[in-house]
C-alpha cells in the first residue's frame, strides 16, 4: 500500500516538475543559443542599437520600442473601454442585458488573433489611412486599436471579477446611506478593487506584448525607431517571425533569441508584479475581515 | 472587517457629500448649497452612467462590426466543398479540407500530450503539495508559461524538434500546441479540485483510504466535469493558435498521410491566404476565419454547459 | 445492431473516399510530360523557398499528384534565403531561390543549381497613382527615403509608403542590386513576407510603392516604367529591361529520385509551357 502511495505521488510530482521545468528549460536554452552574442560583448550594443543589417547593425532597440509603444497604446485605449463596460455589466444593468453582454465578452476572449489581424487589415487599415490622410494605415495606431479589441474582453472579465470581490455589505451600506450608483462605483468599488484591476491590466498587457499575428499583419514591420503613432513599427514577436528565415549562423538569427529573452523578461516582470498586487489584495482583505 | 475601518472608509470617501447631499442631517441648513451639491451629484451620477453606457456601446460597436464582417464575408464562401477539397493552387477552385483535418489532428495530439501531464501536475498542486514551497515555485513557473508569448514557445520547439529532426512536422506543431495547452490545464485542474469540498476527502480518509486512492477515485470523480472544462478551454485556445505553427508544422498544400511531414492547418492557411493577392484564396481565408471562430464559440458554449453540470455535482 | 452500424459507416467512408478521389481526377489533366512519374511509389517531395516560384510549383505539383496520387508534394514559401538554407540543412528536398546562390552557400551546402525560368523584378504602384514612370535616380531616392512625397514626382500630395521585403527575399536582393544599384533602403519601409503579400499591399494602398516579380503583375498593380522601359515579358526576354534574374531550384548534391523527376518536368516542354502560362520566361 505504502509503495503504491509512493509511486502515485512520484508520478504526480514528476509531471508537475516537468511542466514547471519547461519554462526554466526554455530560458536556459535561449541564453545558451544567444551565448555567442554575450561572449562577443555585443549584448549591450544589440540591446540599445538600431537595426540595419546592410550596415552591420543588429540592434533590436526599435523592436523593443515598437513592442512597448503598441502594447502600451493598446492598454491605454483598452482601460477606459473596459472600465465602462465592466461598470455597465456590474452596476448599471446587472440584469439580463448585463449577463448577455458578459456572455458575449466571454465568447470574445477565445477568438484567435489571426482573425483580428485579418479583419483589421480589411477594415481598420483603409479606415485609418483615409481618416488621417497620412501614411499607409499600417501603423502603431491600427495595430494598437486591434490589440485593444483583443485584450479588452480579458480586462473586462478581470475588472468584473475584482468588483465582485468587494464585500457585499460595503455595497449594501452605500445603498442604506442613500448613495447613488456613481458614488458606489467611485468611492467604494474602485478604492477596494483597484489592486485586482491592476492585476487584470498587467496580465492583459502581457497578452498584448506577446501577440504576434496582429502586429505582423497590421503594424507594417518597418525597422525604424517609431516616432509617432502613425509610423509603421515592428514588435519583438513579429521580428522573430520575420527573421527566423535568416541564415542560422548569422548574427541576425541570434537576435531571435535575444528578442525571446526580452519577451521572457517582460512576461516574468508582469507575472511577478501581478503576484505582488494580488498578494497585497488578499492580505488587505484578510486583515479587514 | 472592523467597524473602525468602515467608518474611515465612509468618512474619507463619501461622508462630506452625504452630509450635505441628502439633507438628512441638516435639512434646513443652507438651502442654496444643498440644492447645488445635490444637482452636482446627480450630474456626476448621470455623467458616470452615460460614460459607462457610451463606452459599452463603443466597445460593442467594434465587436459587432468585427463579427458582422466576419459572418457576412465568410458565410457566403462557406460551401460544402470547403470541407472536402484540399487547398488549391492560385487561380483554381478548392477548399480547406486538408487544413481543417490538419488542425483537428494537431489540436487532438497536442491536447493528448498536454492534458494528461497538466491534469497530473494540477492534481499534485491541489492534493499533495498544497501550500508548500515547491508548490509556490511550480505555480509561479506555470503562471509564466501561461503568459509566455506563444511565438517564444514556437522558437523553442523549432530549435529542439525541427532542427534536430531535420524537417518540419506535425509532431513539432503538436508539441508546440501541447506546451500552450499545458499551463491552462494545470491551472483549471487545480482550481476545480479546490472546489471539491474537504469533507469528502476527510470522510474517505477516515475510512482508511490511502491518499492516492482518494485522489483518483473520489476527487477526480467529483471534479470530472471541471477537469473536462479545463481541457476544453485548452482546446479552444490552441485551435486558433498561429504563431508557433508558422515554423513548426509549416504548411502543406495537400492531404498529409504522416505526422512526420509538414501539415496544413487552418490558422496558418488563413494567415497566408489573407495576405495573398488571389481572390479565391482570400475567399477561402474568410470561410476559414468564420469556421474557426464558430468552432471556438461552440466549444465555449460546451464549457459553460459542463460548468453548469459540475456545479450540481459539488 | 452494432455491426450494422459499423458496416454502414465503413460504406459511407468508402463512398466519401471514392467521391473525393473522383473529384480529384476530374481536373483537367495533361499526361504527356508526366509519364516519368508512372510507377513512383509512396514518396514525399518537400519544396520550400522563393515566393515568386509558388504559382508554378503549385500547379506542377497539382498535375503530378493528379497523375500519380501516391506522390506527395509539399510546398512552402519563406523566401530564397530560407529555401537555400533549408535545402542545405536537409529540411527540404528542393530549395527554390529567386537569386543565384552565393559562392559560399554553394560551397557550404554543396548545392546543385537548376535554372528553369527567367523573371523580371519591377517596381509597382497602385493603379490609382498618376505616377507611372520613374528614373533610376528617382527610384533610388524614393527607396532611400530622400523623396517622401508623391507631389515631388507629379502625383498627389501624400506621403510615399515604401514597401520592401525581408532580407531572406531573392526578389529584394535582385531589386536592390540591379534597380537600386545597392543604395540604401530606408528603415521606415514597411516589410512584407512574400511576393503575394507585396502585391496585396500595393493593391490596397493607393500611395504605396514596392516591387514584385513580373509574373505577379496584372491590372491590380501598375508596373513602373523605369528609364523609359516598361517591364513586361517581352522587354525582359529581349534583355532591354535589365532587372532580371533566373528562377532557380536547388538541391543538395546532384538531384536524384523524385526531386530530379520534378525538375526534369519543369524543364520539359510541358513544364516550360506552364512557366509561360504563369507569366515567366521559359529557358528553353
Amino acid at each position: 500500500m505504502n509503495f503504491k502511495e509512493k509511486i502515485a505521488k512520484f508520478i504526480f510530482f514528476s509531471s508537475s516538475i516537468l511542466s514547471a521545468g519547461v519554462i526554466f528549460f526554455i530560458l536556459g536554452f535561449m541564453i545558451i543559443l544567444a551565448f555567442p552574442v554575450f561572449s562577443k560583448g555585443l549584448f549591450f550594443d544589440m540591446l540599445t542599437g538600431l537595426w540595419s543589417p546592410d550596415h552591420g547593425l543588429f540592434g533590436i532597440l526599435p523592436m523593443i520600442a515598437g513592442t512597448v509603444c503598441i502594447a502600451g497604446l493598446a492598454v491605454f485605449i483598452s482601460i477606459p473601454i473596459s472600465l465602462g463596460c465592466s461598470c455597465f455589466i456590474f452596476l448599471v444593468n446587472p440584469g439580463r442585458t448585463g449577463k448577455f453582454f458578459k456572455k458575449i465578452v466571454e465568447a470574445m476572449t477565445a477568438v484567435p488573433t489571426v482573425i483580428y489581424g485579418f479583419t483589421g487589415i480589411f477594415l481598420l487599415v483603409p479606415l485609418v489611412r483615409n481618416l488621417f490622410q497620412h501614411g499607409s494605415g499600417m501603423c502603431i495606431l491600427s495595430s494598437a486599436i486591434m490589440l485593444a479589441l483583443l485584450i479588452s474582453p480579458t480586462m473586462i472579465l478581470f475588472f468584473i471579477q475584482s468588483f465582485s470581490l468587494v464585500p457585499k455589505n460595503y455595497l449594501n451600506a452605500v445603498d442604506a446611506l442613500g448613495g447613488n450608483m456613481s458614488q458606489k462605483f467611485l468611492y467604494v468599488i474602485i478604492p477596494n478593487a483597484w489592486r485586482g484591476m491592476i492585476t487584470g491590466i498587467i496580465l492583459s498587457s502581457g497578452r498584448a506584448l506577446g501577440d504576434t499575428l496582429i502586429s505582423l499583419m497590421i503594424s507594417g514591420n518597418s525597422t525604424a525607431f517609431p516616432g509617432s503613432v502613425m509610423d509603421s513599427a515592428r514588435t519583438l514577436t513579429a521580428h522573430i517571425a520575420l527573421v527566423i528565415a535568416a541564415d542560422f549562423d548569422s548574427i541576425e538569427f541570434k537576435t531571435i533569441f535575444l528578442s525571446g529573452i526580452c519577451l521572457y523578461v517582460m512576461t516574468c516582470t508582469g507575472v511577478i508584479l501581478a503576484r505582488i498586487t494580488m498578494k497585497k489584495q488578499n492580505f488587505q482583505r484578510n486583515n479587514e475581515i | 472587517m472592523t467597524t473602525k475601518n468602515w467608518c474611515q472608509l465612509c468618512c474619507k470617501r463619501a461622508a462630506p457629500e452625504l452630509n450635505n447631499g441628502f439633507g438628512i442631517n441638516n435639512g434646513y441648513g443652507i438651502n442654496n448649497s444643498q440644492g447645488r451639491i445635490y444637482r452636482r451629484r446627480k450630474f456626476v451620477n448621470s455623467l458616470v452612467m452615460t460614460a459607462s453606457v457610451l463606452t459599452t456601446l463603443f466597445g460593442l460597436f467594434w465587436l459587432v462590426w468585427l463579427l458582422w464582417t466576419l459572418l457576412s464575408q465568410g458565410l457566403q464562401y462557406l460551401k460544402p466543398s470547403v470541407f472536402y477539397l484540399a487547398t488549391p493552387p492560385p487561380g483554381s477552385s478548392g477548399g480547406l479540407g486538408n487544413a481543417i483535418l490538419g488542425s483537428v489532428v494537431m489540436t487532438f495530439v497536442g491536447v493528448l500530450i498536454g492534458a494528461p501531464a497538466g491534469i497530473l501536475a494540477g492534481t499534485y498542486l491541489s492534493e499533495f503539495a498544497r501550500e508548500s514551497k515547491i508548490a509556490m515555485v511550480i505555480r509561479f513557473a506555470n503562471d509564466i508559461l501561461l503568459s509566455a508569448p506563444s511565438i517564444v514557445l514556437g522558437v523553442f520547439i523549432y530549435e529542439v524538434v525541427v532542427v534536430s529532426m531535420g524537417h518540419f512536422s506535425a509532431w513539432a506543431g503538436s508539441l508546440a500546441l501541447a506546451l500552450i495547452a499545458l499551463p491552462i490545464v494545470v491551472r483549471t485542474t487545480e482550481d476545480m479540485l479546490h472546489l471539491v469540498s474537504n469533507s469528502v476527502r476527510e470522510a474517505a480518509a477516515a475510512l482508511g483510504t490511502p491518499q492516492w486512492k482518494i485522489t483518483v477515485s473520489i476527487v477526480f470523480r467529483a471534479a470530472r466535469s471541471g477537469i473536462l472544462t479545463g481541457v476544453l478551454l485548452a482546446v479552444a485556445r490552441i485551435s486558433g493558435e498561429t504563431a508557433p505553427l508558422l515554423f513548426t508544422a509549416l504548411n502543406n498544400q495537400f492531404w498529409t498521410h504522416s505526422l512526420n511531414a509538414p501539415i496544413a492547418n487552418l490558422p496558418v492557411v488563413i494567415f497566408q491566404f489573407a495576405m495573398s493577392p488571389y481572390d479565391d484564396w482570400q475567399h477561402l481565408a474568410w470561410a476559414g476565419a468564420v469556421l474557426i471562430t464558430l468552432t471556438i464559440l461552440i466549444i465555449n458554449v460546451l464549457v459553460r454547459v459542463f460548468l453548469k453540470t459540475s456545479k450540481t455535482v459539488f | 445492431m452494432e455491426n450494422n452500424n459499423i458496416n454502414y459507416s465503413i460504406k459511407l467512408m468508402g463512398l466519401m473516399i471514392f467521391t473525393s478521389v473522383f473529384l480529384m481526377q476530374t481536373g483537367i489533366c495533361n499526361a504527356k510530360g508526366l509519364d516519368m512519374f508512372k510507377g513512383v511509389k509512396q514518396q514525399v517531395l518537400r519544396i520550400s523557398g522563393g515566393t515568386a516560384h509558388i504559382p508554378v510549383m503549385k500547379e506542377a505539383a497539382k498535375r503530378i499528384m493528379q497523375f500519380n496520387p501516391e506522390i506527395q508534394i509539399t510546398i512552402a514559401g519563406g523566401g530564397s534565403g530560407t529555401g537555400i538554407r533549408q535545402v542545405g540543412e536537409g529540411l527540404v528536398d528542393i530549395g527554390n531561390s529567386g537569386r543565384h546562390p552565393t559562392k559560399t552557400e554553394i560551397k557550404k551546402y554543396k548545392l546543385k543549381i537548376y535554372k528553369w525560368a527567367i523573371d523580371g523584378v519591377a517596381a509597382v504602384t497602385n493603379p490609382k497613382n498618376r505616377v507611372k514612370a520613374l528614373s533610376t535616380k528617382q527610384l533610388q531616392d524614393i527607396f532611400s527615403g530622400k523623396i517622401v512625397n508623391w507631389k515631388d514626382l507629379g502625383g498627389v500630395d501624400r506621403q510615399i509608403d515604401v514597401y520592401t521585403r525581408d532580407k531572406s527575399s531573392g526578389t529584394r536582393a535582385v531589386f536592390w542590386k540591379k534597380a537600386l544599384k545597392k543604395s540604401d533602403i530606408t528603415d521606415k519601409a514597411n516589410v512584407v513576407v512574400s511576393n503575394g503579400a507585396m502585391k496585396t499591399a500595393i493593391r490596397n494602398d493607393p500611395f504605396g510603392i514596392g516591387y514584385v516579380s513580373v509574373g505577379f503583375i496584372d491590372n491590380h498593380v501598375t508596373a513602373i516604367t523605369l528609364d523609359g522601359i516598361k517591364p513586361d515579358m517581352d522587354s525582359v526576354k529581349s534583355g532591354r529591361y535589365k532587372i532580371a534574374r533566373g528562377l532557380y531550384s536547388n538541391t543538395k548534391g546532384e538531384a536524384k529520385g523524385l526531386a530530379k523527376k520534378f525538375i526534369d518536368y519543369l524543364l520539359s516542354p510541358d513544364g516550360q509551357k506552364l512557366v509561360l502560362n504563369k507569366g515567366f520566361i521559359p529557358v528553353k
